[in-house]
């Protein structure tokens, strides 16, 4: 009980400090508000968008996007780093353009997204696909590659088949690596989905943040970042959460190896 | 199989591998037989190649030359026949004690109902039949090291390698594991060749002792150790108990001198 307190009250602690600090120095200064508003501002702003309503649909669109995205490009990028892993041959094939593709910012891609795909929601998808794609191919081969040769040789020794190899000991020693990209590709899908909709689109939190800047609302766009920050959290949490429980036999403190941010 | 066809056999075995600077020789017509029911001790000093002869007579590397043969046929995979104690228990943290004990049975596509069954005996016999549904990692070394034990029987080999299996082991864990496989052994009859660098171990466990040179390692002794059985820390001060210890030791001792 104490422990949950107090997991509670120091972040608390902290935000109130802030608050008295952002206060303060927008007494101490004049800055116009559309640089930086009062807290009540956009506290007000941020329920105003929720209860009356206009956010919802922006704010569906972007989860939508990125949700699908996420998805599709998780799928792809774990079935491609197992064959990659699994198969030499493919590995020649592939593997070269995997690395070019790689050291590209995939940012960089969407215009080209928005001319092939259009200005609908498929652009989006794709360059959500796109950049999550990557950490999860990468830390899928990767961890497939790095299962303990130990406990592959104890299923050789009882002339285990190459799928159960792969089943009972490389996924579940790659487990952990996977799961560390599907958690930083919850964040980067967002980041992802917000960019194609900075380039070119008619809904989502990224056009609304775009339409705030250009009626210099910062109480709307620090809202719009906050929703963002929350939509991350909870994907975050989500992951984790499946990650704790499926990966059920590693230590209390599950370490993030990152393979790769774009 | 003729009555004297050992049920193991090396046959001029040799391993060259390639090393950063030019091949190595690991083995070099190593030949070698275990008999049924036989418990035979390989001893040598660290890098003598012990336990590339495991992984070779296991199937697991092909030897460069010279055969391994298991009743009389040659190995050239890994056999079903064949049973592995590795030096790590390595047993997988996802899978409960029972699930990593039938590792080998549900890859052999063995009937899963009798399989359980002889688990259960072995894993009594090792004292962890209470364990059965716990994930290794609430086991203590000794313990994980009994269930490595248990998982390479299971199966039922006729054969038993085990590569240094002791060695990851506490001094007091290991002395207890080594009257644990003694009491296994006995009960079950297995043919083992077992690999150590403990001399006083090689002696208590087996029926012959055989010494590996320095690599390229090749059988330089047979020692025959004839202790009545079933031996146990009385042994220890038994005089043919510490003269063959001696012998082994002045052995190594003249060919390491200078450590």
């Amino acid at each position: 009980m104490r422990q949950h307190l107090e997991r509670f009250v120091y972040p608390l602690i902290t935000f109130a400090v802030l608050i008295i600090v952002w206060k303060t120095y927008l007494g101490l200064f004049d800055i116009p508000d559309y640089i930086l508003p009062e807290p009540m501002a956009v506290l007000n702003t941020l329920i105003f968008a929720y209860t009356d309503g206009f956010i919802w649909p922006h704010l569906l669109f972007t989860l939508r996007t990125t949700a699908i995205g996420y998805v599709m490009g998780c799928g792809i990028g774990f079935t491609l780093g197992l064959f990659i892993a699994e198969f030499k041959t493919v590995e020649k094939f592939l593997y070269p353009y995997v690395v070019l593709l790689q050291s590209m910012p995939k940012i960089a891609l969407a215009p080209l997204l928005i001319v092939w795909f259009g200005f609908g929601v498929e652009s989006k998808v794709a360059m959500v696909v796109l950049i999550c794609f990557f950490p999860i191919f990468v830390n899928t081969m990767v961890g497939i590659r790095q299962a303990d040769p130990d406990l592959i040789d104890v299923m050789r020794v009882c002339s285990a088949s190459r799928m159960r190899i792969l089943f009972h000991v490389k996924l579940p020693s790659a487990g952990g690596t996977i799961f560390a990209g599907l958690q930083i590709s919850v964040v980067l899908g967002l980041i992802g989905a917000i960019v194609a909709e900075f380039v070119a689109a008619r809904k989502g939190l990224g056009t609304v943040l775009q339409m705030a800047q250009n009626d210099l609302d910062m109480a709307l766009m620090l809202s719009v970042v906050f929703s963002l920050a929350i939509l991350g959290l909870i994907g975050n949490l989500t992951v984790r959460f499946f990650h704790r429980k499926i990966i059920f036999w590693e230590g209390r403190q599950t370490q993030t190896n990152t393979a790769e941010i774009s | 199989m003729t009555a004297d066809t050992p049920l193991l056999r090396a046959s001029d075995v040799t391993l060259v591998y390639q090393g950063k600077r030019g091949d190595i020789t690991a083995l070099q017509d190593l030949s070698l037989d275990v008999q049924d029911g036989e418990f035979v001790s390989v001893l040598g000093p660290s890098g003598c190649g012990k336990s590339t002869l495991l992984k070779i007579a296991a199937g697991l590397v092909p030897p460069s030359k010279g055969t391994i043969e298991l009743a009389g046929s040659i190995v050239k995979k890994p056999s079903p026949n064949v049973g592995v104690v590795f030096q790590k228990a390595n047993l997988m943290p996802w899978k409960t004690v029972l699930e990593n004990v039938l590792v080998a049975a549900r890859s052999l596509g063995r009937d899963m109902d009798a399989a359980r069954k002889t688990a259960d005996d072995y894993l009594a016999l090792v004292g962890l039949e209470k364990f059965a549904h716990n994930y290794p990692n609430e086991l203590s070394g000794g313990m994980q090291q009994r269930v490595g034990l248990v998982r390479g029987l299971a199966h039922d080999p006729s054969v038993l390698l085990m590569d240094e299996p002791f060695a990851a082991l506490d001094a007091m864990t290991r002395e207890q594991m080594t009257l644990e496989l003694q009491k296994l052994w006995m009960a079950t009859k297995k043919s083992v060749l077992f690999i150590t660098h403990s001399i006083p171990e090689a002696v208590f466990l087996s029926d012959r002792i055989l010494v590996l040179s320095e690599r390229p390692g090749t059988v330089v002794m047979d020692v025959p150790v004839t202790l009545p059985r079933p031996r146990s820390f009385e042994t220890l001060s038994d005089t043919t108990y510490n003269d063959i210890c001696n012998q082994l030791r002045a052995h190594f001792s003249s060919f390491m001198a200078g450590g």
